[in-house]
């Protein structure tokens, strides 16, 4: 038992939601999703950051949307029945993250995590804390707390 | 009695078909048969004099079978199919060779020949090959041609040339693997290579953020090979997207986890150090060591290349051994 204990400690079981996103499948750790919405409509906000899709009201509460694809560098794409808005929590913001599609949550062990390649000049790549591959599939795995520097958190106040 | 040459050479040719999948819409540089399990041949020591080799009798192998260019993602095979190209190189003792007369110095001609018939480009890829003279007037991309002068103080540079102009590699007759980019023939060394893997596009993950010439994360066997574009590395001025279509093969690089996705892989060759000419001046295109002579085509500098990728990598991941 005391062996088992230790090793869950030292390789502890992850559990991540995974969505989709131009054809490959991202995870987000499980503690910082609130909740995800079906796709409604989104207000825009004059000024905002191209990554900003604009403001929805949530039980009462203003909370920013962003466009991950733009996020990502990823091109654009339509809406569809399967896009989602996934309301997360980081850097002590809340905001949400509009999806192509969630899929389901996974277990991970933080040693099944693979460091991913950084071959390029585009800031964005330091969003992914690793990969692993599961089900078949490989998973890119997003640190949600990098999504935005401290300015952009900061800047997210002011729309 | 038999010539073990001759005998070790049929194995070879045997053995480096049998690595290629069975893809009945590729069409083949030297079309070959599909044939059932083969046991393969175990070297004797009757045979060439060397010790035996570990036995591979009872591995399946499968030819691959080529009839067109482009296949339909259809007809690829799903099934993941590879071999370390190092087992051949161990398992085929280099033929006895008579001794080597040094011929008289013979002055290369400015004119380049034409690239040989079994090289020539299909006709449905974009663009013409160009002679390998050519790709002495080309420059990488920047990116990656500067990064390797200026790293070179880094841990894992790779070993500097001897002091006759070639690497370690090419002190003695050397195994060559042939095979083509973009229509274009290109050759590495057999040692420096590690296996070759079916391209399966649907499970090649591109990654957000990386260069142009990173085409993703190739789960195989366990770890995932960094796929790299083969043609925008080697001939960026002549690059076209369409390129990538035309990949069906991703070989890596012996000791690390890239791997360079390729049209087409041809025959393994042995080659004599002086039928290569090397490169001297290497500051431009250090992944370029030199050009064969015969088959009038570019012979990569593997180190240099696993060098060039590792220095672009910002997490810098240590070699795979």
């Amino acid at each position: 038992m005391a062996i088992k204990t230790a090793k869950n400690v030292e390789d502890p079981m992850l559990q991540w939601v995974t969505f989709r996103l131009d054809g490959e499948t991202y995870g987000i750790n499980v503690m910082q999703v609130q909740e995800v919405l079906r796709y409604t409509e989104i207000a825009p906000v004059p000024g905002a950051p191209s990554y900003v899709l604009g403001i929805i009201n949530l039980r009462g509460n203003v909370v920013t949307v962003l466009d991950t694809r733009d996020r990502f560098g990823l091109p654009e794409s339509e809406i569809t029945e399967q896009t989602r808005i996934v309301i997360i929590e980081a850097e002590k913001h809340v905001i949400g993250i509009m999806v192509d599609a969630v899929a389901e949550v996974v277990y991970l062990r933080q040693s099944e995590i693979e460091t991913a390649p950084n071959v390029g000049n585009e800031d964005n790549a330091k969003f992914i804390q690793g990969v692993c591959h599961k089900n078949n599939e490989l998973l890119i795995l997003v640190e949600l707390d990098r999504l935005l520097t401290d300015e952009e958190w900061a800047d997210l106040d002011d729309l | 009695m038999k010539n073990p040459s001759n005998s070790s050479e049929q194995a070879l040719e045997d053995y480096l078909k049998d690595l290629l999948c069975e893809s009945t819409a590729l069409k083949s540089i030297d079309t070959v048969k599909s044939v059932d399990t083969v046991p393969l041949r175990i070297a004797s020591e009757e045979m060439t004099g060397a010790r035996p080799s570990a036995t591979l009798a009872h591995l399946p192998t499968r030819i691959a079978n080529h009839s067109a260019v482009a296949p339909t993602s259809s007809t690829l095979p799903l099934r993941t199919y590879a071999e370390p190209i190092k087992t051949l190189n161990l398992r085929m003792p280099l033929p006895v060779l008579a001794p080597v007369v040094t011929p008289a110095p013979v002055e290369i001609p400015a004119v380049i020949a034409p690239v040989p018939e079994s090289f020539a480009p299909s006709n449905e890829l974009p663009r013409a090959p160009i002679a390998p003279a050519e790709l002495a007037t080309t420059v990488a991309p920047a990116e990656l041609a500067g990064e390797v002068e200026d790293d070179l103080s880094l841990p894992g540079a790779p070993a500097a040339w001897l002091d006759n102009g070639r690497p370690a590699w090419a002190q003695q007759p050397f195994e060559c693997l042939l095979f083509k980019v973009g229509g274009l023939a290109l050759a590495a060394p057999l040692a420096e290579l590690g296996s070759i893997y079916p391209l399966d596009t649907e499970s090649l993950t591109a990654i957000f953020g990386q260069a142009a010439w990173f085409m993703g994360l190739l789960p195989v066997k366990g770890y995932n090979v960094r796929a790299i574009d083969a043609a925008q590395v080697v001939m960026p001025e002549r690059y076209a997207e369409s390129m990538r279509q035309f990949y069906r093969y991703v070989i890596t690089l012996h000791g690390s986890d890239w791997g360079l996705a390729v049209d087409s892989v041809a025959d393994s060759i042995v080659l004599q150090p002086d039928e290569v000419r090397w490169r001297g001046q290497r500051s431009k295109r250090p992944w370029l060591a030199g050009t064969l002579v015969t088959q009038m085509c570019a012979l990569l500098d593997v180190a240099q290349l696993i060098w060039m990728f590792q220095n672009q990598d910002g997490k810098r991941i240590v070699p795979r051994l």
